[in-house]
C-alpha cells in the first residue's frame, strides 16, 4: 500500500510503504495511526531533499534493518569510513545538499543514510588543518580571545616535543 | 520576522560605520613607536592589542558566530557532529576542535573521544597526549604504549619526553598495555583497572615492582620469564590471562585458586610438563572454596594443566569452557545437544551435557587400561548422550551399553593393527553396536593409514569394506530398516567403490570422501571467548563505560 508524504514546502510524495518504512520515524507513525490513508507531514524536510532521501530508501529497500546493536560512539572510536560504490555516487552532491541529507536522515531516523553522510564528511576533513577545514566549509574563525589563547597553548605543546 | 531582520541589519550597518570612524581617528603611521627601548615599546603595543581584543574580541567573535549560523556545517546538531568526528583519527579530532566555537564545544564536551591514548602510533605526539589528558577530563583512559629503552634512555622518538609523567597525571586508566615497565616507575597508577603486560626477556624481572591493587583485568605474556604473581596485584582480579608462563601447572593452580573474585581464566602456551601433585590438588579443591569460573580457556597447554584445571570446583556446569587445539576431524555435522569426547592421547574423557549444561571431565589413569573408563557411568550420566566422538586410542569391546540414546558415532580406525592400541573398524562396528544403540542414525569413519617401517609386525590387512557390510546387514536384520547414513573419509577410496551398490542398498545415504577434504572440526563446539565487557554491577568507583579489548598478543 502506498504512503503519502508531505514536505515542508507542501509537495506530496506517494511511495511504497516498504520504502517509506526505511525511516524509523515514518514506520512508527504508520504503526501509531494504523491502516489510514492520511498524509504524513514532514515539516523538517524540503521536497528536493526528500526526493534524494527516497532515492536512497528505494535502492536499499531490501537491506536488513539496523538492529541497534552497533557500537555507540563511546564504545568504538575507530570505525571504517568505507562507503559502497552506489552510496558514494548517490552522496556526490553539493555541500549544502550533503548537509541537508544528513539532517534529514537524522530527523527521519534512517541510520544507514546518516552513516553514509557522516562518513563522507569525515573523509572530507581527514588530514586537513583547522584552517583548511574552515575554508572547505566556508566557516569563519569565531573564537573569543580566551579560546584563541587556549588553542594557542595546545599548539605550543605541539612545538614543545 | 522581516522587521526584526531589517532592524538587526541596521544595527550591523551602524556598527560598521562606528568601526570606520574609530579607525579613522588613528592612522597606521601614527601608532609607530620610534624608541630605542624595544622592551618598553613591546609592552605598550601588547597592552594596546590586548585592550583592543578585550574591547572588540568578544564582539567580533559574536558577530562571526552569527555569521557561522548561516553555514550548515558550522551549526550541525552536536549528536551529528560527534558521529562525524567519531570516524576520524585522533589528529582529525584535534583539528576539528580548533575549527570554530561550535565544533570545539562539541568535541570538548565529549571526554570519551579523547580517552584512547595509543603512544605506539607514529603520529602520537606529546602535544596530542597532553591535549587528550586535558580533554578526557576524569573519563577513564585507555593507554597503550611500548617503551624502547637504550642505554637507560627511552628511544621512541615520537613519544613525549616524559610519558610516564603524563600517565600518572591521569585520574584513572582502564587499559594499559606495555612491554617494559621502567624500574623508576614504582608507584601505583591511581585506579588502574586493566593491565596488559608483555615481559621483556632482556629486562631483569627484578625491576618489575609495579603493584597496582585495583586491577580487575590482568594479562601477562611472561615469554617464559619467571615473574612473581604478587598477591596484592591478584587479589581483586576478575579476569586473568597468562601466556608463555614457565611455571608448572600446580604452582599456577595454587596461585589462581586463591583469587576469590576470579571469573575468567585464560592459559595460553603453557608448556611446563611437570606433573601436578594430585593429592595436593585434591586437598586444595576439597578444603577451600569453589571458584566456578564463568570462562575457562586452555589453549595449547601441557596435559598437566588440563589435569589441574579440569576438575569440579574450577569448572561448573555453567562454565563457558574451551580447550585448544582440538583434534581435527572431517565430519561436518551440526553441534549435537550433548556429546562425549574420549581423548586417550591426553588421557581423559569429556562429556558435554547439552548447550547450556556444561561439561564434565573424567581422568583416565592409563590410556590403555580400560577400567577407569568402565567406571565412568557412576560419575557421569551417559544415558542422554546423543553423540560420541572417539579419539586417540583403541578401546576393546566399546561400552556402548552406556549410550542408549546415541544417534551419532564418529571414530578413527586403521587397516591393520601395528600397535595394540590402534582401533580397527571391526572392533567398533559389530552386532553389539546394532543391538545396544537402536537410535543410531549416523556413522562417521575416518580410515587412517597404518604407519609402516616402525617396530613390530605390520599385521594382516583388514577388509573394512567387508566388516561394514556385515554390520549394515545386522542392522537391517535387527531393526527391519536400512541404516540411515554413513560417511567415510578414506585415503584409499577405491577400496569401497567395488561394493558401492551394496552400500547404497543397505544405507539411506552413503558417502566416501578423500582425506584432502579434512577441514572442519566436529568436536564439541563451545562458545567463542567473549569480549571483555566492563562490568555493570556496583563497583568501588563508577564503572568505565568503555569496552575493553580482548588480549591480542603480539611479540
Amino acid at each position: 500500500m502506498p504512503v503519502l508524504l508531505v514536505t515542508s514546502d507542501n509537495e506530496q510524495f506517494r511511495v511504497e510503504k516498504v520504502v517509506a518504512q526505511r525511516s524509523v520515524l515514518i514506520k512508527n507513525m504508520l504503526e501509531d495511526v494504523g491502516e489510514s490513508d492520511q498524509p504524513i507531514p514532514l515539516p523538517n524536510v524540503t521536497a528536493p531533499v526528500l526526493k534524494k532521501v527516497l532515492e536512497y530508501c528505494d535502492h536499499h529497500q531490501t537491506d536488513p534493518l539496523p538492529t541497534g546493536d552497533e557500537p555507540s560512539a563511546d564504545e568504538s572510536r575507530k570505525r571504517t569510513t568505507d562507503i559502497s560504490e552506489w552510496d558514494q555516487k548517490f552522496i556526490t552532491v553539493d555541500q549544502e545538499m550533503l548537509f541537508e541529507i544528513i539532517l534529514a536522515a537524522n530527523y527521519l531516523d534512517i541510520k544507514p543514510l546518516l552513516d553514509v553522510g557522516c562518513k563522507t564528511v569525515a573523509n572530507m576533513i581527514k588530514g586537513k588543518s583547522p584552517e583548511e577545514i574552515r575554508k572547505l566549509f566556508n566557516i569563519v574563525n569565531d573564537f573569543t580571545p580566551e579560546e584563541e589563547a587556549q588553542i594557542k597553548k595546545e599548539n605550543e605543546w605541539a612545538e614543545d616535543r | 520576522m522581516a522587521v526584526e531582520f531589517a532592524s538587526r541589519v541596521a544595527i550591523l550597518v551602524d556598527m560598521a560605520e562606528y568601526f570606520d570612524s574609530v579607525a579613522a581617528l588613528v592612522s597606521v603611521d601614527e601608532i609607530k613607536i620610534d624608541s630605542d627601548d624595544k622592551e618598553d615599546a613591546r609592552y605598550y603595543m601588547d597592552s594596546a592589542v590586548n585592550r583592543l581584543d578585550e574591547s572588540f574580541g568578544p564582539l567580533r567573535a559574536a558577530l562571526r558566530r552569527e555569521r557561522n549560523r548561516t553555514i550548515l556545517a558550522a551549526c550541525l546538531p552536536t549528536r551529528i557532529l560527534l558521529e562525524i568526528l567519531h570516524y576520524g583519527e585522533m589528529e582529525a579530532l584535534f583539528s576539528a576542535a580548533q575549527v570554530c566555537h561550535g565544533w570545539r564545544i562539541a568535541a570538548l564536551g565529549h571526554p570519551p573521544f579523547w580517552s584512547t591514548i595509543d603512544m605506539r602510533r607514529s603520529k602520537c605526539t606529546g602535544s596530542l597526549v597532553t591535549a587528550q589528558l586535558q580533554h578526557s577530563r576524569s573519563h577513564p583512559l585507555d593507554v597503550t604504549f611500548s617503551l624502547i629503552e637504550q642505554a637507560d634512555e627511552i628511544a621512541n622518538g615520537n613519544l613525549p619526553s616524559r610519558p610516564l609523567d603524563l600517565i600518572t597525571r591521569a585520574s584513572s586508566i582502564s587499559n594499559l598495555s606495555t612491554r617494559t615497565i621502567p624500574p623508576m616507575w614504582t608507584h601505583s597508577v591511581p585506579l588502574l583497572d586493566s593491565l596488559h603486560l608483555v615481559v621483556d626477556p632482556s629486562t631483569p624481572t627484578g625491576n618489575y615492582v609495579f603493584e597496582p591493587s585495583n586491577l580487575n583485568h590482568y594479562s601477562v605474556n611472561f615469554r617464559y620469564q619467571y615473574l612473581p604473581l604478587s598477591q596484592s596485584v591478584l587479589s581483586n582480579l576478575r579476569t586473568l590471562h597468562l601466556r608463555q608462563i614457565p611455571e608448572p601447572a600446580s604452582k599456577v593452580f595454587a596461585t589462581v585458586f586463591r583469587i576469590n573474585s576470579l571469573r575468567e581464566l585464560v592459559l595460553d602456551i603453557c608448556k611446563n610438563r611437570d606433573a601436578a601433585h594430585e593429592e595436593q590438588m585434591n586437598w586444595m579443591t576439597q578444603s577451600t572454596h569453589v571458584l566456578s569460573l564463568e570462562l575457562l580457556y586452555l589453549k595449547d597447554v601441557a596435559p598437566s594443566f588440563l589435569s589441574c584445571f579440569l576438575r569440579p570446583g574450577i569448572i561448573a556446569e555453567t562454565t563457558n569452557f574451551r580447550i585448544e587445539p582440538r583434534q581435527r576431524t572431517p565430519f561436518q555435522r551440526p553441534t549435537p545437544a550433548s556429546s562425549v569426547w574420549i581423548d586417550l592421547n591426553h588421557n581423559y574423557v569429556l562429556s558435554e551435557h547439552g548447550t547450556q549444561n556444561g561439561l564434565t571431565r573424567i581422568d583416565l589413569d592409563d590410556a590403555f587400561v580400560l577400567e577407569p573408563l568402565y567406571n565412568t557411568p557412576s560419575l557421569i550420566k551417559f544415558s542422554s548422550v546423543t553423540s560420541l566422538q572417539w579419539v586417540g586410542g583403541h578401546i576393546k569391546e566399546p561400552p556402548f551399553r552406556w549410550f542408549p540414546s546415541l544417534t551419532s558415532l564418529t571414530f578413527d580406525c586403521y587397516i591393520s593393527r601395528v600397535h595394540k592400541q590402534q582401533q580397527r573398524l571391526g572392533d567398533v562396528v559389530g552386532s553389539y553396536l546394532a543391538s545396544t544403540c537402536p537410535h543410531l542414525k549416523y556413522l562417521g569413519i575416518t580410515m587412517r593409514e597404518t604407519m609402516r617401517g616402525g617396530s613390530g609386525d605390520p599385521g594382516q590387512e583388514d577388509a573394512p569394506e567387508v566388516q561394514l557390510v556385515a554390520f549394515l546387514k545386522w542392522w537391517l536384520d535387527t531393526h527391519g530398516e536400512r541404516f540411515p547414513e554413513v560417511e567415510i573419509y578414506e585415503y584409499r577410496p577405491r577400496r569401497w567403490t567395488g561394493r558401492l551398490v551394496t552400500f547404497q542398498e543397505l544405507t539411506g545415504k552413503f558417502n566416501i570422501k578423500t582425506h584432502s577434504l579434512l577441514e572442519s572440526a566436529r568436536f564439541p563446539k563451545f562458545p567463542e571467548t567473549r569480549r571483555f565487557v566492563a562490568e555493570e554491577e556496583e563497583w568501588s568507583r563508577p564503572p568505565p563505560r568503555v569496552r575493553f579489548r580482548p588480549t591480542i598478543w603480539s611479540d
